[in-house]
């Protein structure tokens, strides 16, 4: 796909947002391609009809909240290998799913073309991005077809039989209704460039139509009374407004009632953060997140100090969120958060990760193996890290044969007394259940660098195993993390026992 | 607790002291010698009450640690790799009042060094300082064995429980030649039970073996209960996951369809449960037909499609519509 857009009036972060979802969609696309998801569905087929989208048809298609989602998704699949193990089950419908996505966007298109929708239990076939959509007013069984073809600017959808459903001039969106009983014709259009997106979960026509206009007029109004930055924010973010019984909108938040405008920009605000926040995650590493509160409370709290600050009218200092944010803004455990705010004001910051690796692979060579099937390392995870304990190594280690362990373990023990082959040996010990042994060596690696977390939560975990709960507890709970204070501890329950 | 049988003698003070059903016949199995532990967790404010009824089965509890409710506004850095606990942890000080809802895990057994054995593989991943702290994967076969669970099992499940990757009921039912009721762990939360662990196989014969062990110790206290749970175990069950499954009441196949009269939610009082699996058994209980596809299940009404019960790969765990019909 082409992604060489004009920067010039796309803020930063949604412009590298973009380009990245463009990238990212790209990789979900073929990923599946290669799969067996996507055997019997017309993916290759819409893949090919998407790339002939031209440049503002591609912005408009990435801006859409659902092939987002649909990426996430897919990407989630690919990750966890479902494309692999479960072809036929959720990767295949995500495969038949793509098909909305580049019907949605047909409209731009001036060649002829034709392809088919399959129903996924329901069927919404939305053109133009949305703005008009052809409802299915029942459930229709998995797997039912309807053909669609575009000729002269001209939609058509037809059963799989043939009859014709609906007729749509996509330059004008008039729907010469011919709709087969059972269907309908639905326009909740657009503001300003937001789609509104009505709650057709229970095919319920008229509720969702009044929904509609009702998010319609609310919004018209609240954009007539905003000012330019405002409206030039509301102009990149994702483009969607649902009714109040969903998910949604703009900011992807659950929309109020009535709209206002701080919801409207707040909701703006946040998907600015949220992308900020995925621009981070993929440029440094998924796992990498130096916040003090999670990514989405973090955004929730951005979000509303950000348009509190856009209308001033709140003593920020006075602002619990903001003390919040403040907080953030402070945590002096890595710089990494100042940098994760310079993302979201757009700015260009590298930093180094708060985590750094132990490569085990030397100790598995010493041993005999061959590192590249057996790949150890230990991710060091810092104290003030918000990063969960690393055991991939010693969980590695499990599905090892026990004379296997051993062979590693007596290998490390004779030959190496660095900081590396002090964690191997603790946890080749831990695997096999000598627990003493594997006390000895972490405290060795805590002599090295006594701010590891998996040192310390291993040394816990392995009192525990030597009926030490008490210690174990010390470590845990009340986050000792010097071996002087642990001592210093147990010396004294002791003398109080 | 709302009561869904009559209990009597040992089990019903233990459900009463518990204020739970779950898991009882599992305190028969403890007794009798047919597993060396369990665990099980007990309103702080009842343990004493508790450890004198486990005296009578003589029995004894060790405390691991208290399980805190966490608050929707808490934020628990490693929640996902948590697919089912869902809590606080902190040291269980008697003298000390816990919050509402607090709960204390123990581990049981008849032998102290069983318990002290049990007690060390035991952690469970609570999130404490706001992070989730996990135990190692070897850790969990060390569980399981101190458990008594049959081995094959438990290192099936060392190398195949992964939720977000693998279906482990799917995977288990295609290494099976039979699916046989004494391997019906799906009715762990319910009362009716034998089998607490994922069986390796559905005609796994440690676990075949293990469930008669139990469902003997269980007819050694209340015969009645035990017919009971053999009635109930054979019944057909559509199950989605590790998070939903349910019993099709009357159950007749015919091919890929299945029709039936009403609907057993074998996740009932389930912490942490999704909020569609609610809507799931709502459409479930309103339809009188279903038919299975690998993408989900389609349920109708008198012949008329209802809905489709999309099944989730990206929601925490990997879900595959499957039907067990128990011989």
């Amino acid at each position: 796909v082409s992604l060489l857009f004009q920067p010039v009036t796309i803020v930063r972060t949604f412009h590298r947002h973009t380009k990245l979802l463009g990238v990212r969609l790209e990789a979900a696309v073929e990923g599946l391609i290669e799969s067996q998801a996507s055997h019997g569905s017309a993916l290759a087929c819409d893949w090919e009809l998407f790339r002939e989208f031209d440049k503002a048809a591609t912005l408009e298609a990435l801006k859409q909240p659902s092939l987002h989602r649909w990426v996430t998704t897919v990407e989630a699949l690919i990750f966890h290998g479902i494309v692999e193990s479960y072809p036929a089950a959720h990767p295949r419908r995500q495969a038949a799913a793509f098909s909305r996505l580049v019907v949605s966007g047909l409209g731009a298109n001036t060649a002829d073309c034709k392809g088919w929708i399959e129903s996924k239990g329901d069927c919404i076939v939305p053109l133009s991005f949305g703005r008009l959509l052809l409802v299915g007013k029942r459930a229709f069984g998995v797997g039912e077809r309807f053909a669609w073809e575009t000729r002269g600017g001209v939609f058509k959808l037809k059963t799989d039989r043939g009859g014709l459903i609906a007729e749509v001039a996509l330059r004008t969106l008039e729907a010469a209704v011919k709709a087969e009983s059972g269907w309908a014709v639905m326009m909740p259009g657009d503001v300003g460039g937001i789609v509104i997106c009505p709650d057709l979960r229970d095919f319920d026509i008229k509720r969702a139509q009044k929904e509609a206009a009702r998010v319609k007029s609310e919004l018209q109004a609240i954009l007539d009374g905003m000012d330019a930055p405002s409206r030039e924010l509301l102009s990149c973010s994702f483009r969607s407004a649902t009714s109040a019984q969903g998910t949604w909108t703009a900011g992807l938040l659950r929309m109020t009632t009535p709209l206002t405008q701080e919801f409207v920009l707040r909701c703006a605000y946040r998907d600015r953060v949220e992308r900020a926040i995925e621009i981070w995650r993929f440029t440094k590493g998924i796992d990498s997140w130096p916040g003090s509160m999670e990514p989405d409370v973090f955004t929730q709290v951005a979000a509303k100090s950000l348009t509190e600050r856009h209308f001033n009218e709140m003593s920020l200092e006075l602002s619990p969120r903001h003390t919040q944010w403040s907080a953030c803004h402070e945590s002096n455990s890595t710089r990494e958060t100042d940098r994760l705010l310079a993302v979201i004001e757009g700015d260009d910051i590298d930093g180094s990760k708060a985590e750094i690796s132990i490569n085990l692979a030397p100790l598995l060579i010493l041993a005999g193996f061959d590192p590249k099937e057996r790949c150890l390392s230990l991710r060091k995870t810092r104290r003030n890290s918000f990063a969960i304990e690393d055991w991939s190594a010693l969980d590695s280690l499990t599905l090892w044969d026990g004379s296997e362990v051993r062979r590693l373990l007596m290998a490390v023990r004779h030959g190496d007394v660095t900081e590396a082959g002090y964690f191997c040996a603790a946890i080749c010990a831990y695997r096999l259940g000598e627990f003493t042994n594997a006390m000895q060596q972490l405290r060795c690696c805590l002599e090295m660098d006594t701010d590891v977390e998996e040192y310390w939560l291993l040394l816990a975990f392995t009192l525990r195993h030597l009926g030490r709960k008490d210690i174990f507890e010390h470590i845990v709970f009340d986050h000792v993390r010097s071996l002087a204070q642990l001592a210093a501890a147990v010396g004294a329950q002791e003398a109080e026992k | 607790v709302k009561l869904s049988r009559n209990w009597c003698g040992i089990f019903r003070d233990l459900v009463e002291v518990r204020a739970s059903e779950a898991q009882v016949p599992q305190y028969a199995a403890v007794a009798t010698g047919v597993r060396q532990a369990l665990d099980d967790w007990v309103a702080p404010e009842s343990l004493d009450d508790y450890r004198q009824v486990l005296a009578r089965l003589s029995l004894s509890a060790l405390v691991d640690c208290s399980f805190l409710p966490l608050s929707a506004t808490d934020r628990i850095h490693g929640l996902d790799y948590s697919p089912t606990t869902r809590a606080g942890g902190s040291r269980y000080v008697s003298s000390i009042k816990l919050p509402k809802n607090a709960v204390v895990h123990v581990i049981v057994s008849s032998r102290q060094d069983w318990a002290e054995e049990t007690l060390a593989a035991a952690w469970y991943p609570v999130a404490v300082n706001g992070r989730v702290l996990r135990k190692p994967l070897v850790d969990h076969a060390r569980l399981g064995g101190a458990f008594g669970y049959p081995m094959c099992c438990v290192d099936y499940f060392v190398r195949e429980n992964d939720w977000t990757r693998r279906n482990m009921f799917a995977e288990a039912a295609k290494r099976s030649s039979r699916i046989c009721w004494e391997a019906n762990c799906f009715r762990k939360l319910t009362p009716w039970m034998t089998i607490f662990h994922m069986p390796c196989a559905f005609d796994c014969a440690k676990t075949i073996e293990y469930s008669h062990a139990v469902l003997a110790a269980t007819a050694e206290f209340d015969a009645g209960f035990a017919q009971e749970i053999r009635d109930r175990a054979s019944r057909m069950c559509l199950v989605f996951s590790e998070g939903f499954a349910c019993v099709l009441l009357n159950a007749k196949r015919s091919n890929q369809t299945i029709g039936y009269s009403g609907v057993e939610d074998l996740h009932e009082g389930a912490p942490n449960r999704k909020s569609y699996d609610y809507t799931r058994i709502k459409v479930l209980q309103a339809g009188d037909e279903i038919e299975i596809g690998e993408q989900g299940v389609l349920v109708r009404k008198g012949g008329q499609v209802l809905t489709f019960l999309k099944a989730c790969c990206d929601d925490g765990a990997v879900e595959v519509p499957n039907l067990f019909e128990f011989v």
